[in-house]
């Protein structure tokens, strides 16, 4: 049963209890007795599937009010605090941080590439990129022109087979990137903008319904882009050196070191399957006419 | 002790347990050892005893990954002896690995599932400038965070600050005794020194066996906070089960370096906890003639009960108040071991000003 | 005489354009990009016991150029970049 079928009332009694949901492989469970929290919730993960019980959890959240007036709220993972006594105003954005906080920085089997991922019919563009890079405004963007989103930032990279795993949750967008998404695709859903989180104006996209209907499906990648957003410059796709793309890519996996050999010869793997280029645009009009262009010249036989 | 401590050490103690558990009961056991920092451990007891297929399939991911992470920190911290031995090849110097690092390079049974960050050595005091160069011009650098913990380091501890290399981000810390030399118990290096045993395999040393459980025990009850009590704890086990069985005459060694190296409470206490909580075996013999050590009988109902509320993490969100109190009672404690009471005042006095100056500039 | 020697089982090769390489060492866990002329150097040193001056003709011969003073440089840089990130050993 989806988050969107469940009455707002039923929604907000099984958060007080610790309501558990899939992202991808992870499963959450956030507990809260906050309405905001639990409406925010029931918008961006709309689409997800409730599980009833779940045996093995990979992020605890709970978020409650805290402080003698209880206007504030304190944020635990896995009991821990990570957010003592923060304004109520912040609880949503940063729950949502927590969220991906707790599921992304544990252990994991998978090499975890910082990068945003699309897939169209087979073929995945993985964009490495650090934060600013534009990675996560170019999904958003791509994930409304016929592209399927994987994620806009963690993407986990399974060593056996080299496929990327979906964990295609809500886009968080800050400041301009809201506005450039928002008219580059007038049907997105947006949830609230938040005006004062530590990184200014905030906000999250939903993930198209189909992207997350088919969560289950990991992608074979066959392009490695670099974006990199150029005010006032000419869209420009052009190779980028092999190399250079598996050393990027090492600094920038979350556990590359801890995988030692295994995520070097996953990368090694990733990079001899895929094509590497740089892409610089200045508007996601340009981007996304780019990457179709892209798509349509792959060969026709499809990739190993 | 709660019903989810004692499942959890309980499957630490008997892999066999955790293979029979229900589904349902995996999700706190994980989380409990996860803020146990006992993960690693019961994942390695797991493995060792053939366990490991008969877990749910989430359960072993979980349990993979963090074995991964023990692997990981292994290799790095064979990486660091190896650079370690590369900065010191020049310099005329009997190195003695502590610790982690000892237990990983010797490959001892307490190294499976261990995470070890940092290394540790022991060298002869004569010897601290010359490796303390050595190590400066091969890209370590001093963490002392400004010169009054340079000094505090230098003049009261028993180390030079500790080395963090500016590549690699690796702590080393070189010890010239194992105890503070403003404490009240001063082991003689030399002993230690003198009566450590090669690594076979390679060209270091380490403490010999009753030394290193010595060492263990005056770091989880004489000098640390017990913070890693837990850990410690662990080590102490898995040290004192595995020299009862691969050395002969271990026990009848043990006591009397003990009181030989003036470590006879830290031993009482290491032997009591142990038993509690790993229910390590201990020979009659040797509790009898620890007798001598133990303390008078207030300080021991106390020791107990910090120890037993200290040792064990708190409960979901929010601390319980026992607890803290119990680990600040025993912080207090190390510290107060450590130094002089005009010492201890002064250096609390500055720490806390510290975290205030901090705080106010976060605001 | 100083020898230098590198373990062929410790490094782990990737190049596509053979000008630029990607060299994964095992011990260290480190990821090094290497231009050709240096990834040649380590190369040659893999499972031999080679002086610097040995290296540099090999190296020369590879590269079909003279053993000269700059080449020597490079060669003592490349030792020096070697031994410190522990790619190769001094051995007698």
């Amino acid at each position: 049963m989806r988050l969107s079928e469940l009455p707002a009332t039923e929604l907000a009694r099984r958060l007080r209890e610790g309501l558990c949901w899939r992202v991808g492989p992870f499963v959450v469970r956030l507990t809260t007795p906050l309405a905001s929290v639990a409406r925010h919730v029931g918008t961006l993960y709309a689409d997800f599937p409730a599980l009833e019980q779940a045996d093995v959890v990979d992020a605890h959240v709970s978020v409650r009010a805290a402080g003698w007036t209880r206007r504030r709220v304190s944020i635990y993972s896995d009991g821990a605090v990570v957010y003592r006594k923060v304004p109520r105003a912040q609880a949503v954005p940063l729950t949502e941080w927590t969220l991906n906080l707790s599921v992304f920085h544990r252990p994991s089997r998978f090499l975890l590439l910082h990068a945003g991922v699309v897939e169209r019919e087979g073929r995945a563009a993985i964009f490495p990129g650090d934060p600013g890079a534009g990675k996560s405004t170019l999904c958003a963007a791509l994930v409304h022109r016929g592209w399927r989103l994987l994620s806009d930032e963690v993407a986990p990279l399974a060593p056996a087979d080299g496929r990327i795993v979906p964990v295609p949750r809500p886009i968080s967008l800050k400041e301009e990137s809201i506005e450039a998404v928002r008219r580059f695709a007038p049907h997105a859903t947006f949830g609230p903008i938040w005006p004062e989180t530590a990184k200014g104006r905030l906000a999250h996209v939903l993930p198209p319904r189909e992207s997350v209907r088919r969560m289950d499906e990991p992608a074979r990648p066959a392009w490695v882009i670099f974006p990199a957003f150029t005010p006032g410059a000419a869209p420009r796709l052009e190779p980028f050196g092999k190399a250079r793309a598996l050393l990027y890519c090492a600094t920038n996996a979350f556990n590359y070191d801890v995988l030692g050999r295994q995520g070097f010869l996953a990368l090694a793997d990733l990079i001899d399957r895929c094509d590497c280029y740089r892409l610089s645009f200045s508007d996601l009009e340009q981007a996304a006419a780019e990457l179709a262009d892209l798509w349509a010249s792959r060969s026709e036989v499809p990739g190993p | 002790m709660s019903l989810s401590s004692e499942r959890l050490f309980g499957c630490v103690r008997d892999p066999e347990r955790a293979a029979a558990l229900e589904p349902r009961e995996w999700d706190g056991l994980l989380r409990l050892a996860r803020r146990c920092a006992l993960l690693a451990r019961l994942g390695a007891q797991i493995e060792q005893a053939g366990c490991m297929d008969r877990l749910p399939g989430r359960v072993r991911d979980h349990l993979l990954a963090m074995a991964a992470v023990a692997e990981h920190h292994q290799r790095s911290v064979r990486w660091e002896v190896n650079r370690l031995r590369h900065a010191l090849r020049d310099v005329e110097v009997k190195i003695v690995l502590l610790k982690g690092a000892a237990y990983v390079m010797a490959g001892l049974p307490v190294a499976r599932g261990r995470l070890v960050s940092d290394v540790d050595i022991l060298v002869p005091r004569a010897t601290l400038a010359a490796v303390e160069r050595a190590l400066l011009g091969h890209g370590w650098e001093p963490l002392a965070e400004d010169e009054y913990d340079d000094y505090y380091y230098r003049t009261w501890m028993h180390e030079l600050p500790p080395l963090r290399h500016r590549d690699r981000g690796a702590a080393i810390d070189v010890h010239h005794t194992i105890l503070p030399l403003t404490g009240r118990l001063h082991p003689d290096p030399r002993l230690l020194l003198d009566s450590a045993r090669p690594i076979a395999g390679t060209d270091l040393t380490m403490l010999a066996p009753e030394d290193m459980v010595l060492h263990a025990a005056a770091h989880a009850f004489q000098d640390g906070d017990l913070a890693a009590g837990l850990r410690d704890l662990t080590d102490l086990d898995l040290l004192l089960r595995h020299f009862a069985e691969a050395e002969s005459g271990f026990w009848e060694r043990l006591v009397p370096r003990a009181e030989r190296l003036q470590l006879g409470r830290p031993l009482y206490y290491a032997l009591r906890y142990a038993r509690r909580l790993w229910r390590t075996p201990v020979p009659e013999r040797a509790v009898a003639a620890l007798r001598r050590a133990r303390p008078a009988w207030p300080l021991g109902r106390l020791m107990d009960a910090l120890v037993a509320r200290a040792l064990v993490p708190t409960g979901e969100e929010g601390s319980s108040p026992t607890a803290d109190l119990a680990r600040l009672l025993l912080y207090i404690r190390s510290h107060w071991l450590r130094m002089p009471p005009w010492l201890l005042a002064r250096h609390l006095g500055r720490k806390a000003i510290r975290r205030c100056v901090a705080r106010s500039q976060d605001a | 005489m100083t020898k230098w020697t590198a373990r062929s089982c410790d490094l782990i090769w990737r190049t596509w354009d053979q000008e630029r390489f990607v060299v994964y060492h095992v011990p260290s866990g480190d990821t090094h990009l290497l231009s050709r002329v240096s990834a040649l150097a380590l190369k040659h040193l893999e499972d031999r016991r080679l002086s610097q001056a040995e290296l540099t003709s090999l190296l020369a011969e590879s590269l079909d150029c003279q053993v000269d003073e700059p080449l020597g440089t490079y060669v003592e840089e490349f030792l020096v970049g070697f031994d410190q990130r522990g790619l190769a050993e001094r051995t007698s």
